[in-house]
């Protein structure tokens, strides 16, 4: 059996592409929540 | 009388305090950026009634070329083996007069690859890149073959299927041009090429995609610019040769004309930068003389929103001029600190406060994103992401986020110094604090020159984790304001690439 991985078609390719644009809005919101937790912590802890 | 007086003084104080908060602009911009990005996946030009898979029209690659064998030698091996049908593709070399085996290799090849590699070489070159550029235009537009021109650099390494992956987005006739993602790609990087792997990650990665979401593209990156042949036509088949930013020349030109300009930052491309300051300080400071002379051609675009194009809508024209005109913002809010230091202290520190605890949040959620972002470049350069303000500007940013701490250890280390913590030890270390937001330029200039001296390569690194990549940035744009002001020659210097950038 070949262990050579076949290469993507176009369309394979463009459903990758697509999937690392919808993945941006959950990585904006984990950047966010990481701001709203280190104001937290200097909110509860460091002033 | 005394009323009156009390009421000017208070208007000055108040006006020292926005000219300070001035300096929150370029970061609000960068914040806004970041957020539009979150929204790309609605505006990626990825709908099935925008790009067409099937559709590949005939392409010409074209790379101006001068004095390139060493890069060469490999680059155009890759771009025949780009996966794109053969019978649809050309490379054409412009050969401009170069000087070293670059004939003999590109007659070499030539006889490799026949019908498919053109050799387009000019006797007198020495012009410049856009004039280069402009003898292959003339060249390939006098065959009706061509339906697509993808200028690029020798050096640059396209991964197999970015070119495949670009033109998938001609078939919407409102594009007009389409432009990949760079990616800083030496061997062996040193922490030069990692600081530019990063910034290339923020620039293009993020900032591309935010214009993409803006429908207004500020530049093409120059070694990945996919344009139509009805786009060249439109251009006049030529490509601008007054600036020394022809690439943004162009993108603003296809927009203006009501087309779109497209980023696919899933076209990745691989290309070689400079590993050390002096090599940094050449690039940018073209590019930003360019970026300063677009802004005079096209100054009446901005903040003049338009039915045909977006690059009036307001959002551009601050993303614009905040990146192009920070290090006179920087240097305006730093004299404002200390304008207002001397008439009233505890308002000035206030209004620092405001000022950093702005930067130092805006740093970490734009620094967190756009590591998310790209995931290969956090694995390398997260280092450098961290370091990239400067080692005195996160401290500045952590005295405003946890001061307590922060007073701690300041205290106990002027105190084990001698000095100790008194009033005046105080003040001095707040006037060094409200002068780094201009000092810092200064510092990265300084950095630059004892690099160009050349006699301690050695701590060049280390003094630029102190001072930061990104106030060096500014110090170069700083200069560029000097250069144009002083009229001084623009010549197109060219950066020399060594052919060490990795296989795709």
């Amino acid at each position: 059996m070949s262990t050579h991985r076949a290469r993507p078609t176009p369309y394979e390719e463009l459903e990758h592409d697509r999937g690392v644009e919808r993945r941006i809005l959950w990585k904006a919101l984990l950047s966010l929540a990481f701001v709203l937790l280190v104001v937290y912590l200097r909110q509860r802890y460091f002033l | 009388m005394t009323g009156v007086l009390e009421t000017l003084a208070d208007i000055g104080l108040w006006a020292l305090s926005l000219l300070i908060l001035i300096g929150v602009l370029p970061q609000a911009a960068s914040v806004y950026q970041f957020l539009l990005l979150a929204a790309h996946r609605w505006r990626d030009h990825y709908d099935d009634d925008q790009i067409d898979l099937d559709a590949l029209p005939r392409l010409a690659i074209l790379v101006p070329a001068w004095n390139e064998a060493a890069v060469l030698r490999f680059s155009i091996d890759r771009m025949m083996d780009l996966d794109y049908p053969a019978e649809f593709l050309r490379v054409a070399i412009v050969d401009d007069g170069s000087t070293d085996e670059t004939p003999e290799l590109l007659a070499a090849k030539v006889a490799q690859y026949p019908g498919r590699l053109l050799n387009l070489r000019r006797e007198n070159g020495g012009q410049g890149k856009a004039h280069t550029l402009n003898h292959g235009l003339r060249e390939l537009l006098a065959d009706d073959w061509v339906e697509a021109i993808l200028i690029t650099d020798a050096d640059v390494v396209f991964e197999p299927t970015a070119v495949r992956r670009m033109v998938r987005h001609v078939a919407d006739p409102e594009v007009g041009a389409v432009t990949a993602f760079i990616k800083e790609a030496s061997e062996r990087p040193n922490w030069m090429n990692r600081y530019i792997s990063y910034e290339y990650a923020v620039a293009q990665a993020v900032g591309r995609r935010a214009q993409n979401v803006a429908g207004a593209q500020g530049c093409l990156a120059g070694g990945a610019q996919l344009l139509t042949r009805a786009n060249i036509d439109r251009l006049g088949g030529q490509i601008d040769t007054t600036t020394l930013a022809e690439d943004t020349v162009t993108t603003f030109l296809t927009q203006l004309d009501g087309h779109r300009v497209v980023f696919d930052g899933n076209a990745h491309c691989l290309a070689e930068e400079p590993s050390d300051i002096h090599g940094l300080w050449k690039q940018r400071l073209r590019w930003s003389r360019g970026n300063v002379q677009v802004a005079r051609r096209f100054w009446r675009v901005f903040f003049r929103p338009s039915r045909v194009h977006n690059l009036g809508r307001p959002w551009f024209g601050l993303m614009w001029w905040s990146t192009l005109l920070l290090p006179a913002f920087m240097v305006v809010s730093s004299i404002a600190l200390v304008f207002l230091w001397l008439v009233d202290a505890n308002r000035a520190e206030f209004v620092f406060g405001l000022l950093w605890v702005s930067t130092g949040l805006a740093f970490l959620f734009t620094t967190c994103f756009a590591l998310l972002v790209d995931l290969g470049v956090a694995r390398r350069n997260w280092r450098q992401a961290i370091a990239f303000p400067g080692l005195i500007s996160l401290l500045l940013m952590a005295w405003v986020l946890v001061p307590d701490p922060m007073r701690d250890l300041l205290r106990n280390t002027t105190n084990s110094l001698g000095v100790g913590w008194t009033p005046s030890t105080r003040s001095y270390l707040a006037l060094f604090a409200y002068l780094w937001v201009s000092l810092c330029m200064a510092a990265a200039w300084a950095v630059y020159r004892l690099d160009r001296t050349g006699k301690v390569p050695w701590l060049i690194g280390p003094l630029l984790f102190v001072v930061g990549y990104g106030p060096l940035l500014n110090a170069i744009t700083f200069s560029a304001y000097v250069a144009e002001l002083r009229g001084a020659s623009a010549t197109w210097d060219k950066t020399v690439k060594t052919g060490k950038v990795r296989s795709a």
